[in-house]
């Protein structure tokens, strides 16, 4: 399955009735992670040494969602995005600022950021942007600055630049701009755990607040002794 | 044990009052610290356990108080003690490299620079508060930045983040890429030299199995497709550096300004210690 056809079945199934309303704004697909360092382009390596060639995105949303069933999918497991991820995602690897993805989606950078941190999409604009990271994940320069170059670079026949046919929806016509790429610049934005994510919240206010009087509470021995000590003269520093 | 009468712990906390975190105190001072006599390390421990003692005190230029300026103020029936590092002479090539924030062992401090004096953040003592009765305060830190660079300086000594073994080894090529190109006259060196920070954000987590790693490379430019020459293969080879490592999956480089940067960003990241990969012991 190619990614045109893949990206087509991604955009059919997003406007499918039947699709809880529920469980918007947890936008979630399966990507393939590729490591894409030091090895072939077009491949992906896993930690198991294997490899394989053709990649898919699969579209599901909360309870719907399915995991990609290909060969390399049952050794190495594929992480769910959040649309949040997925927005990350879209930054790291294409290189384009929050300015210009917010141009992208034709958004002001407040809705940007609100999809960023993690709030629900609309419909549309969840279908775009899996569009979107589809077309990145074809046209993968190998990294975010040549992938970013590549998009915002006019055709030099036609003056046309893919970065505005992706803003204009013609995912189609901008894959066919700058044909499939090399591979090997696409990440994925992981979640981090939740753990790690409370770990490095700061503490609320109110939790600053909560601290209790300084006082001694711990109990000590009780035991001291004088020390037995000898007087050095100064050591040198360089 | 007898308890000090209330005039003396008022005047205690009167003194108290008066001195700052990065404040000193110069003169005839002895440092204290134990040891295993069976096991000397020091030369003045080695000394010591001839003579059977525990304890050495060593004399030192002076002191430069670490604890916290509102942990100074609070009283002495309930905080009890202070915390100080020894002050230590250099020649002025050092004192430069500590000024510098090359050393991080040392803290430097304006106000005794010209003595060629500096904090050892290696030796720290704690004595009760009592000792202020007697010591002659020096502004170590006469202004606010100075005090909040020494106050950074204690806390980089203590919170720097301990990457695991095989990321060291992940990113020593790149740390060594950096140290030889950074001041060469190319447009890679242009590059480094305007990169304010590079950042690793790793998820889901530092300890698991497989981990995706973000470097987010922050520069000081006006625009991150700056004319600094071409960029883009400079990250191609770059990324060649970064070896496969089976735990490490998926490796990608952000290149952002801190403006560009969300808090969220931010606080899922750490500084790439830089300094402490560049000391590290090589794999055998």
């Amino acid at each position: 399955m190619n990614a045109s056809t893949v990206a087509e079945l991604a955009e059919e199934r997003s406007t499918a009735a039947g699709r809880p309303r529920a469980v918007r704004g947890m936008l979630s697909f399966c990507l393939l992670a590729s490591s894409g360092i030091g090895l072939p382009a077009g491949t992906c390596g896993l930690a198991t040494g294997a490899t394989f060639s053709s990649q898919e995105l699969e579209l599901g949303t909360g309870a719907q969602t399915k995991r990609c069933t290909t060969a390399a999918a049952k050794t190495h497991q594929a992480p769910i995005l959040t649309t949040r991820s997925a927005i990350h995602t879209l930054r790291v690897s294409s290189g384009l600022t929050w300015e210009q993805i917010a141009e992208l989606f034709q958004v002001s950078r407040r809705s940007l950021h609100f999809w960023a941190s993690g709030k629900a999409l609309a419909a549309e604009n969840e279908a775009r942007l899996m569009q979107v990271l589809g077309v990145l994940r074809y046209i993968d320069r190998g990294d975010s600055l040549r992938t970013r170059r590549a998009l915002l670079e006019p055709d030099p026949r036609t003056g046309v630049r893919a970065f505005d046919l992706l803003a204009g929806q013609k995912f189609n016509e901008a894959r066919e701009l700058l044909g499939k790429g090399e591979g090997g610049g696409f990440h994925v934005w992981q979640e981090l755990s939740p753990e790690e994510q409370a770990a490095r919240r700061p503490p609320r206010p109110w939790e600053l607040l909560d601290q209790l009087p300084d006082e001694v509470v711990h109990r000590d021995l009780g035991i001291s002794r004088p020390a037995r000590t000898l007087r050095t003269k100064r050591r040198e520093h360089p | 044990m007898s308890t000090p009468d209330a005039d003396r712990l008022r005047a205690i906390d009167a003194v108290s009052k008066e001195w700052r975190q990065g404040d000193c105190v110069l003169g005839e001072l002895w440092f204290a610290f134990g040891f295993k006599p069976s096991a000397p390390i020091t030369e003045e421990a080695r000394a010591a356990a001839e003579g059977e003692a525990e304890v050495v005190e060593e004399r030192v230029r002076g002191f430069v108080v670490a604890t916290q300026t509102c942990d100074l103020v609070r009283s002495c029936r309930e905080r009890h003690f202070l915390e100080v590092c020894t002050l230590v002479e250099m020649e002025a090539a050092a004192l430069e490299e500590v000024r510098l924030g090359r050393r991080l062992r040392y803290a430097y401090l304006p106000g005794v620079a010209s003595q060629r004096l500096v904090a050892d953040l290696d030796r720290v003592m704690t004595l009760e508060k009592g000792v202020l009765l007697d010591w002659q305060r020096t502004r170590g830190c006469p202004r606010p930045t100075d005090a909040q660079a020494f106050a950074r300086a204690l806390a980089r000594k203590h919170s720097r983040f301990a990457f695991p073994d095989d990321f060291v080894s992940f990113v020593r090529p790149l740390a060594k890429r950096i140290q030889e190109k950074h001041k060469r006259q190319s447009s890679e060196g242009a590059w480094l030299r305007a990169m304010r920070e590079i950042r690793v954000r790793v998820a889901p987590r530092w300890d698991a199995p497989e981990v995706s790693i973000t470097f987010l490379l922050l520069l000081d430019v006006e625009d991150e497709v700056s004319a600094l020459g071409d960029i883009e293969l400079l990250l191609k080879d770059w990324r060649g550096l970064v070896p496969a490592t089976p735990r490490f999956i998926s490796v990608g480089f952000l290149l952002t300004r801190l403006e560009g940067m969300t808090a969220m960003e931010y606080i899922e990241s750490e500084a790439l210690d830089l300094e402490h990969l560049s000391s590290a012991q090589p794999e055998r």
